[in-house]
């Protein structure tokens, strides 16, 4: 379990998160809500760790963080396969990380883009690289925004899929920031946390 | 493949018209002293070709050029980096990459003169001009590297040398790459300019400070053309290492 007590969060005087405490449950798909522009990123950032700048507390933060950004955040320079085995753990060997990167490209539809390079993908290709490089990483926590923006709805189920087995056998806490209602609703187990500013 | 084949023509195309233009303005001026024909260069660059002064002055040339490019990469690089670690260091190079810039090149030579051997002096004067190129774009590049793909990789846990070879490198190396190819040109330009006022025996310099006393137009056009034509394959080979090596984009790897 994740607990948040009295978070306060500004940037340049204005308040981002006021006095912000929520309990994360564990095996549950916990679903962050709020209008937007109500600091849901912000305090993905924070549980994640990259801000670090906050007033108030954040207990039990497990090690393995994987985190599926706003942005798709690929290496320019790397084809796909080459960037959803860059965030693997280095402890695992090559062939390892290759299976763990096809297993879930392939189950996102992108078998044949293995070579491609990210300049070369389309935005929604490029998203399901993101997620495929999120879901791969072995992470007891896994943090995702906006994880469906640019899928079809075929997409979006398969994806939500992926995330609820990754829940089942890997026994991760879940996070999840979006405003798609239809894949909401298809969440049985869930904890909706409401912020309002 | 058409269209490389069609810039190409054209390149040569461009290539023969200006050779043209020359020949005819040769003819018309008709003094081989002033103006020597591009044919009386090619026979003049025949004639020093088989003569061995003429391959060890080039090979020594040669040499001080890519000694000097190659440190003043080295340590282009080096401190690039340095500077950009504390705001600190960049302000502490700052006023000594600003003189460098600006002092002439001949100020360089003058002074390098009085300290060091003829064949080193076109070395120094060389690193001293190519080595704020270098340090700048170093620094351009790491200005350049995508803050939110280092924050990624912090997330993730991914080593120092992963986040250097996978991130940072690619961010620089254009930059970079950009840099040597405007050192190669520079290069020359001083190293040759160096060994005319330094004067070591073997050298393109000298032999070009020997075509004035002896106003041998022709040589000074066949060795000045020997200049041009090295300065392009090195400019050549270090562009194809770029285009391929994994630093480099390519349209067509998908």
């Amino acid at each position: 379990m994740i607990r948040l007590e009295n978070i306060y969060k500004c940037f340049a005087d204005k308040d981002v998160l006021s006095n912000v405490s929520m309990i994360i449950e564990k095996d549950k798909v916990n679903i962050i809500n709020g209008p937007s522009g109500c600091g849901k990123t912000t305090l993905l950032n924070l549980i994640s760790g990259i801000d670090t700048e906050y007033t108030g507390t954040i207990t039990g933060i497990p090690k393995h963080i994987s985190y599926l950004f706003q942005e798709d955040r690929l290496l320019p320079y790397f084809n796909t396969l080459d960037n959803v085995m860059f965030t693997l753990p280095e402890s695992l060997d090559k062939e390892h990380k290759l299976k763990l990167a096809k297993k879930y490209l392939d189950a996102l539809g992108l078998s044949n883009e293995y070579k491609t390079y990210p300049r070369k993908l389309s935005g929604g290709m490029a998203r399901r690289v993101a997620i495929a490089r999120s879901l791969a990483h072995p992470a007891q926590l896994l943090l995702l925004d906006e994880p469906f923006n640019g899928l079809n709805i075929e997409l979006k189920h398969i994806v939500m899929d992926l995330i609820l087995s990754g829940l089942n056998q890997m026994d991760q806490t879940i996070i999840l920031v979006s405003h798609d209602q239809i894949i909401l609703d298809y969440i049985k187990n869930k904890n909706i946390i409401d912020i309002n500013i | 493949m058409k269209n490389f084949t069609t810039t190409n023509k054209k390149k040569v195309f461009a290539i023969v018209i200006w050779i043209g233009i020359w020949q005819i303005i040769s003819l018309i001026v008709n003094q081989p002293l002033f103006l020597p024909s591009p044919i009386q260069t090619i026979v003049s660059l025949i004639e020093l070709g088989k003569t061995t002064t003429f391959y060890i002055s080039v090979g020594a040339t040669l040499l001080r050029v890519l000694t000097g490019l190659l440190t003043a990469i080295i340590l282009g690089i080096a401190f690039g980096l340095l500077s950009t670690k504390t705001h600190a260091l960049q302000i502490f190079f700052e006023p000594v990459v600003s003189t460098i810039k600006s002092i002439p090149v001949m100020s360089f030579i003058i002074l390098a003169l009085l300290y060091l051997k003829s064949s080193y002096v076109p070395v120094l004067v060389c690193i001293l001009l190519c080595f704020p190129v270098i340090y700048t774009n170093t620094q351009k590049g790491i200005l350049s590297i995508d803050k939110k793909l280092i924050e990624l990789a912090h997330l993730y846990k991914v080593s120092k040398v992963k986040i250097f070879t996978h991130i940072k490198l690619p961010a620089i190396m254009p930059y970079l790459l950009s840099a040597v190819l405007i050192s190669i040109g520079f290069s020359w330009k001083s190293v040759v300019t160096a060994e005319v006022l330094s004067a070591p025996l073997h050298s393109i310099g000298y032999n070009l400070y020997t075509t004035k006393l002896y106003l041998d137009t022709q040589s000074l056009f066949a060795w000045t053309l020997i200049i041009v034509i090295l300065s392009i394959i090195i400019e050549k080979i270090a562009n194809n290492l770029y285009q391929n090596s994994k630093w480099h984009i390519n349209g067509d790897n998908s």
